[in-house]
């Protein structure tokens, strides 16, 4: 359970892990994973292969990061939802906002 | 007496700060329960000195026989005593205490571990060795006036905070239903329509909105905030206002959805939004209009299946605007067909299994149903199955509308004390609207209009479906009614008519109605013209001389019954009146 990242300097990216449930216990740690990398140039890789529930809230945590990156959809992209994850984004239809799959 | 170690006073603990609160939670009254007078006198002598009363009885018994009379501070009690020993006795006397906080002394002999042991295990809370000197006794009392102290403490401390719990409980529940009343007070026909709503918390960040548009035709609104309690509820309120607002205004769905996410964009935080679903069913009752920004499926029933209502846009309060092309989807719809509208609380319930029930009881609960029935009933029960033994996680909102005449506005009859004064009306038809023939009745019906005219409806449909066919099929559609003069032709005319009415762009038909009473009559007055190029009127007149043509005989039938039938504008446009 949890949010872990990864930088990669050379590509100037980050992957952001996200294990378990991706709800509002995650808030502190998904902040974290980002907040210290340079908002304008850092593209940054949301992989949800892990994760087994994504809620509203997470919904939120995302539209922070969106914030974050200047809402530039291709700088955040989010990976590997497993069907039930992939569901709720697609009902948010956040296709339009991030770069998903 | 011997000698103590201990002097004399102070009796309350050293504890910073509670000597002052102490002195009023010392133990007052002891109960020692020892058969042996000079035991039981050593420990009342210490008692006295320490300022506490103390009485003696000689057996578990008396003690228990005694105690909610005396109702001790603390118990002093002998291991081994006649009848009832005194480790059962300190169980009972634990459980008379009922929660209240009463230490028990165990008077024990030396060396016996095992009795050590069990008695701590019965609920003792400490205990003396025999033979006793009073200078330990007195050692334990103070240990004991400490306990006591913490557990006042601690028992003040839950007291309060159980206060505070039950009045900010009551609170909310006051301000919740103050808010749901406001948002909910406007809202129309709620006893048409099955509602499930299931809050996780005290508010409920869903919210059910219905109003009439002018039309009499029904506006529905079902949102979810993020989150759910206080937060997600009071931006319920200004939402609720410009619904209802707006809606009554007969402003247009998208308009409508433009301003909802401009006041969430402004109120709410980047991480907080509301989906929504929107469903405007006009009086009409033919289509249904529908936008989703972010909810789960809608469910359509009719009469020949399910129709999905699939999320197409955000939720609202994202993005500072709208796309500008965003539009509102439309079905058919039928009198009879059901609308089934939920939140994702309803699809992510978990069961005991971790299992949701958007795998679990959703599907088998919209395939088994049937045209025209309720889902609702089915829905709530394999919910209840669904959810039995865990814990709500999150709000829950269901909505099963049922499309029938008894959902829209009950329209002013004009019947009876109709006023007698006129009124013009004006419509536009543009390409895909084309499709449908519109009759005088359900132009005029919705507003109230038709009831003037009753008595002359067929005659007036008459001329109306004559001319505004002749502006269709020649005016907009550049037709040639000689097709229609062979069986074959007229198969080729109404084939090729299909196919142009699919094709349209930019094509227009308008329609100008005006009525002016006069006794117990009146004059209606139409005029109806098109975006095609005209014909001549030369052609259509010389049109009328032959009566056996199975074909152009709508114009001469259309000026048979008018008054006055002109046209103008190379026949783009008619004029026509009639009178009774």
């Amino acid at each position: 359970m949890g949010v872990t990242a990864r930088s990669d300097a050379e590509k100037s990216q980050v992957i952001i892990s996200v294990d378990g449930r991706f709800d509002f216990s995650q808030h502190k740690a998904f902040r974290e994973a980002y907040k210290d990398a340079s908002g304008k140039s850092t593209k940054f890789v949301v992989d949800l292969s892990d994760a087994s529930y994504l809620d509203s809230s997470a919904l939120g945590m995302l539209l922070l990061l969106r914030e974050f990156v200047g809402a530039d959809p291709k700088r955040v992209r989010i990976t590997g939802a497993n069907e039930d994850v992939a569901r709720v984004l697609k009902i948010a239809n956040f296709d339009k906002l991030f770069t998903v799959g | 007496m011997q000698a103590s170690p201990m002097p004399p006073e102070p009796l309350a603990p050293d504890a910073a700060g509670c000597r002052g609160e102490s002195l009023g939670h010392r133990p007052r009254s002891a109960l020692v329960v020892e058969p042996d007078p000079a035991q039981a006198e050593l420990i009342a002598a210490v008692l006295r000195e320490q300022g506490c009363l103390s009485a003696q009885v000689a057996t578990a018994e008396a003690a228990i026989a005694d105690f909610d009379r005396r109702r001790p501070d603390i118990l002093f009690i002998a291991a081994d005593l006649p009848g009832m020993d005194g480790l059962a006795a300190t169980r009972e006397i634990k459980r008379l205490a009922a929660g209240r906080f009463l230490p028990i002394m165990l008077l024990a002999h030396k060396r016996d571990e095992a009795l050590l042991l069990s008695s701590v295990e019965s609920g003792a809370d400490d205990f003396l060795l025999k033979p006793l000197e009073p200078g330990l006794i007195k050692a334990r009392i103070m240990v004991m006036e400490r306990v006591c102290e913490l557990q006042h403490r601690v028992s003040e401390r839950k007291r309060t905070i159980a206060a505070m719990l039950e009045n900010e409980r009551v609170e909310q529940a006051l301000a919740e239903r103050v808010l749901s009343r406001a948002v909910e007070e406007r809202n129309v026909v709620m006893d048409r329509l099955d509602l499930l709503q299931r809050s996780a918390a005290i508010f409920s960040g869903d919210i059910v909105l219905t109003q009439h548009l002018p039309d009499g035709g029904l506006r529905l609104l079902v949102g979810d905030f993020t989150g759910h309690g206080l937060a997600a509820a009071v931006a319920a309120l200004p939402i609720a206002d410009a619904f209802h607002a707006m809606t009554v205004k007969g402003v247009s769905d998208i308009s409508l959805l433009t301003e909802l996410n401009r006041k969430l964009f402004q109120l709410l935080p980047t991480d907080r939004f509301m989906a929504a679903i929107l469903v405007t069913v006009p009086a009409s009752c033919t289509e249904l209009r529908w936008w989703n920004g972010g909810m789960p499926s809608g469910w359509l029933r009719t009469a020949n299946g399910l129709r999905e209502l699939t999320a197409h846009a955000l939720p609202l309060g994202i993005l500072p605007d709208l796309p500008c092309d965003e539009v509102a989807r439309r079905v058919h719809v039928r009198r009879g067909d059901r609308l089934l509208l939920m939140t994702d609380g309803l699809l992510e319930a978990h069961d005991t299994q971790d299992e949701m029930f958007v795998h679990a009881g959703l599907r088998q609960s919209l395939a088994s149903w049937a045209p025209g029935m309720p889902l609702l009933p089915t829905l709530r029960e394999a919910l209840d199955a669904h959810l039995a033994g865990t814990e709500q996680a999150d709000d829950i909102a269901i909505v099963d509308l049922p499309i029938e005449p008894s959902i829209f506005a009950r329209r002013v009859r004009l019947s009876g004390q109709r006023p007698r004064v006129g009124w013009d009306v004006a419509i536009v038809l543009e390409d895909e609207r084309l499709k449908s023939q519109p009759t005088l009745e359900t132009l005029l019906d919705p507003l109230g209009l038709a009831e003037g005219l009753r008595k002359e409806m067929v005659t007036l449909e008459t001329i109306f479906t004559e001319l505004y066919s002749n502006a269709l099929e020649h005016g907009v559609l550049k037709l040639d009614s000689s097709l229609k003069a062979t069986s074959e032709g007229f198969a080729t005319f109404y084939r090729e008519r299909a196919r142009r009415l699919d094709d349209l762009r930019g094509a227009r038909v308008s329609v100008e109605i005006r009525f002016e009473p006069s006794g117990e009559g009146g004059c209606v007055w139409l005029r109806i013209w098109d975006s095609g190029e005209g014909f001549s009127e030369e052609s259509v007149r010389a049109l009328w001389s032959d009566p056996a043509r199975p074909w152009g005989r709508g114009i001469p039938l259309a000026r048979e019954l008018c008054d006055t039938l002109e046209f103008q504008g190379n026949g783009s446009q008619v004029e026509a009146t009639y009178r009774w």
